[in-house]
């Protein structure tokens, strides 16, 4: 009973007895709410587990896919990672590391790998790496033009200096001053004036033979500073050799010449000790001749005629009469000697010899026809059936043009080609002089053909095609050529003349067509449509079979600066052509096979195009552990190195 | 009836004690419970907000981390080591504040070191500072720069050799500044040329 003595049930008195209320709210609610809390906390625990699992396996396949193959990046400009480092194993452990897993069989990594093997995946490598390497190989070449000008000016103005100094060298023996000595030497009319000329030439000549070697030093010392500036060893030793020879060539002619003049003065200071004797002979019976003189005079002169003995006086002028005579002799011997000097003197003016920038055309032109001609080689492509992918099933176009062009030049970089002397010509890396199984690994993306003659002939025969029609409105452009024509079917009645004048175009076009193929592998450019000046064929020599008719250019020495600035095409000119218009997909293809060939040689087979990957899809399931609620969570994404 | 009374004033005046005992022990308990899964809340807040700057921080790494992957000596190892834990800890700090969890948050430690898979390593340490039932938590993630090489070029590598000389080169050497032919490592052999001294370590190359 309550208060007021009503009676109340055992619930209602208990609800109204607030004792115990907060403990109820301890007993049975509280735990509630703590389960409760429990319940999220486990399942946020889940759910942070699930996204720290993702952001790790994504860090850790970032961190795996910036690894990249030293080799296929070098050789390529490809970043693509090859299966040497694990992937599931650095997802594993880290995932250990962070707590999500406490074993490593809780999880299961499966990752599938875009190996270089797939089409779409290689052609967005070469994509990648087309941007990088043939901008950088143009910038380089940009930088090597501008400092192969550089260099040509400098170069020109060290050769134009050797060029002065051996000019001068050669004026040496072209000295007037010489002569007008010798010329002096010879009318010297006393012996005196003899030995005067006689020794000032002895002195010019020890001037001239100090200012020769000096000047030679110079020489030299030039020669070294243009050698030096040749960075191709081979060309530099080879002018080095020839100037060398060449400059000791005019340093023996000047001591040959100066050994002549000596020789010719010793044979003057012989004549001149001969005529000194005979001066001091002639001295000798001048002073007998006076001597008798007097004493002819003496005897004269006496006054007492009869002690005048004439038999005396005769002898004393026989005497007399030949001392006379004696000294004529030795005048005349004298006048001789003198005479004599004509002859040993010579008087000789040398001839210049061939400047020096004919002399450097020489040598560069002997060095360049040593090189001249190219040799196709006869080695094949050994290409096994597992490298093969030409005969791969896949079908794929390139949809931009831009694309194509992109890699094409791309494959001229890094392929190497026949092509000698293209000044578009950009390389990867020294890709392009780097010894290889063969040296025509373009012309096999554009024909296919393993062998080097096959394919070689195969790329003459395209290359004709495209010369055909150039050469042929080269012909109908040029007048005196279809009136050279015109005269040849003059005599044949209608309607074979107009026959014989259209395969006689025909024919020309496709004879001047097939030396310019020769000429563009021998390594010139020739021009898109040829001016008339320009053919290297005669019709009339080609009727009468005469091969004599044709014409090569040489090389010059600055052209390989000057056809930076033409505009003549060279045969990788015609080697891009052929590219771009040939199927993508067989580009695609034979760039495959070519990119498997050198991997496996390089790496002795133990590697392959698809070990090298560039992107992954990852599959990741793993079971919580130590959680108050467990389950297998699942994950899965896709990262690539592109972009 | 009086007694009656006084027994319910006395019940009255027990219950109030009751309750107020009751509510002095359990309110406490309560709110440090309370308070604690709030705190456990929020930790999960702040492990989204570390991990986000964790890799955001990798991310910013992977440029100027670049020129310190990949070493061959211990030396070198070390200065690398040093140099990139005090980029890693400058770029952390800078994210925390970023993500507005400066005071949510106490940085224990970072730590950078290389790992067996040639990356680095990225260590945090860090506790909450509100009261949860998580406490220090630790996280690793693997650091890398945006592309290091793996240094395979394969064994059939291709040297240099000169237009007179005997030895074949690696491509940087000073001796290939007149001339320079690649050839592939097994040709040059075959023809003659040995290694050359300044380029290959013959105990490297022996080993």
């Amino acid at each position: 009973m309550d208060d007021k003595g009503r009676k109340r049930g055992a619930f209602r008195y208990t609800c109204d007895d607030q004792r115990g209320g907060i403990s109820i709210l301890l007993v049975i609610i509280l735990p509630v709410i703590i389960l409760g809390c429990v319940l999220t906390y486990s399942l946020l625990q889940l759910i942070e587990n699930e996204n720290e699992m993702q952001k790790l396996a994504y860090a850790s396949s970032e961190s795996y896919l910036s690894r990249y193959n030293g080799f296929i990046f070098n050789e390529f400009g490809i970043l693509a990672n090859t299966e040497d480092l694990s992937f599931e194993n650095l997802t594993k452990q880290y995932a250990i590391k962070n707590k999500l897993i406490t074993n490593l069989s809780d999880i299961t990594i499966e990752s599938h790998r875009d190996t270089l093997t797939d089409p779409e995946v290689f052609i967005n490598a070469l994509n990648n790496a087309a941007v990088v390497v043939v901008t950088q190989s143009a910038l380089e070449k940009g930088f090597e033009i501008f400092e192969q000008n550089k260099q040509l000016a400098k170069f020109k103005t060290l050769m134009d200096r050797l060029s002065h100094t051996e000019k001068k060298l050669e004026k040496y023996f072209e000295k007037n001053e010489i002569n007008l000595l010798k010329m002096s030497l010879l009318d010297a009319k006393s012996v005196d004036m003899l030995g005067n000329y006689k020794n000032s030439i002895k002195q010019y000549l020890e001037k001239l033979s100090r200012e020769f070697e000096a000047d030679m030093r110079i020489l030299m010392n030039q020669l070294s500073e243009v050698v030096d500036m040749e960075k191709n060893e081979a060309i530099s030793t080879v002018f080095y050799n020839q100037k060398y020879e060449e400059f000791i060539n005019i340093e023996d002619s000047f001591l040959k010449w100066c050994k002549e003049i000596s020789d010719e003065l010793e044979a003057v200071d012989k004549i001149e000790e001969k005529i000194r004797v005979i001066e001091m002979d002639i001295t000798i019976l001048e002073f007998e001749l006076t001597e008798i003189q007097s004493d002819i005079e003496k005897l004269a002169s006496e006054e007492d005629v009869e002690n005048l003995n004439e038999f005396e006086i005769d002898n004393l002028h026989l005497i007399k009469e030949q001392l006379v005579s004696s000294i004529d002799a030795y005048n005349a011997d004298i006048e001789r000697l003198l005479n004599e000097v004509d002859s040993v003197v010579k008087m000789e003016i040398k001839e210049t010899g061939k400047s020096i920038y004919e002399s450097i055309l020489d040598a560069l032109y002997k060095l360049e026809q040593n090189f001249s001609g190219i040799e196709i080689g006869d080695k094949k492509l050994e290409i096994p059936d597992a490298l093969d992918h030409t005969k791969d099933t896949f079908h794929f176009e390139s949809e931009l043009f831009s694309q194509k062009v992109l890699i094409s030049e791309y494959l001229l970089t890094v392929f190497k080609s026949y092509d000698r002397n293209c000044p578009r010509k950009f390389e990867f890396n020294d890709r392009l002089t780097t010894e290889r199984t063969i040296n025509g690994e373009i012309e096999y993306i554009i024909t296919g053909e393993s062998e080097e003659q096959n394919s070689m002939s195969k790329i003459r025969l395209s290359i004709i095609a495209l010369r055909i029609p150039s050469n042929l409105l080269s012909l109908m452009q040029s007048s005196d050529k279809l009136k050279q024509l015109g005269q040849l079917t003059v005599a044949l009645p209608q309607p074979w003349r107009a026959i014989a004048f259209s395969s006689g175009i025909l024919l020309w076009s496709t004879a001047e067509s097939y030396t310019d193929v020769n000429a563009l592998l021998k390594g010139e450019g020739v021009a898109m449509i040829k001016k008339s000046t320009d053919w290297r064929t005669d019709i009339k020599a080609l009727l009468k079979a005469d091969s004599s008719s044709q014409k090569y250019s040489s090389i010059k020495a600055d052209d390989k600066v000057k056809n930076n600035m033409n505009s003549n095409l060279y045969y990788q000119d015609y080697l891009r052509v052929l590219l771009y218009v040939q199927s993508f997909e067989k580009t695609i293809k034979r760039t495959m096979t070519l990119f498997e060939l050198e991997i496996n040689q390089s790496s002795e087979a133990r590697y392959t195009l698809s070990n090298f990957s560039r992107g992954h899809i990852v599959t990741i399931k793993w079971k919580d552990s130590g959680r108050l609620l467990s389950r297998m969570h699942q994950l899965g994404f896709f990262n690539s190195i592109d972009p | 009836m009086c007694i009656l009374n006084r027994k319910s004033k006395m019940m009255k005046k027990d219950e109030g004690g009751s309750i107020a005992l009751e509510a002095i022990v359990t309110f406490p308990i309560m709110m440090i419970i309370m308070i604690t899964l709030f705190g456990t809340l929020i930790s999960y807040y702040v492990d989204e907000r570390v991990t986000w700057s964790a890799l955001n921080t990798r991310d910013e790494m992977s440029l100027y981390s670049m020129p310190f992957m990949g070493h061959e000596k211990i030396i070198q190892e070390k200065i690398n080591t040093n140099v990139l834990n005090e980029l890693s800890k400058t770029i952390f700090k800078k994210e925390i504040h970023n993500k507005g969890i400066e005071n949510l948050v106490k940085i224990i430690s970072t730590k950078i070191e290389f790992d067996g898979f040639g990356f680095a390593q990225f260590e945090i340490k860090y506790q909450y500072k509100l009261l949860s039932l998580n406490r220090v938590k630790q996280i690793y993630i693997p650091l890398s720069a945006a592309a290091v090489s793996d240094g395979e070029q394969f064994k059939e590598a291709t040297v240099y050799i000169t237009t007179y000389g005997e030895k074949y080169h690696k491509a940087d050497c000073f001796h290939l500044r007149k001339s320079k032919f690649g050839i592939v490592i097994n040709l040059a052999k075959e023809k003659g040329y040995t290694a050359c001294k300044n380029c290959y370590d013959f105990v490297a190359e022996e080993r």
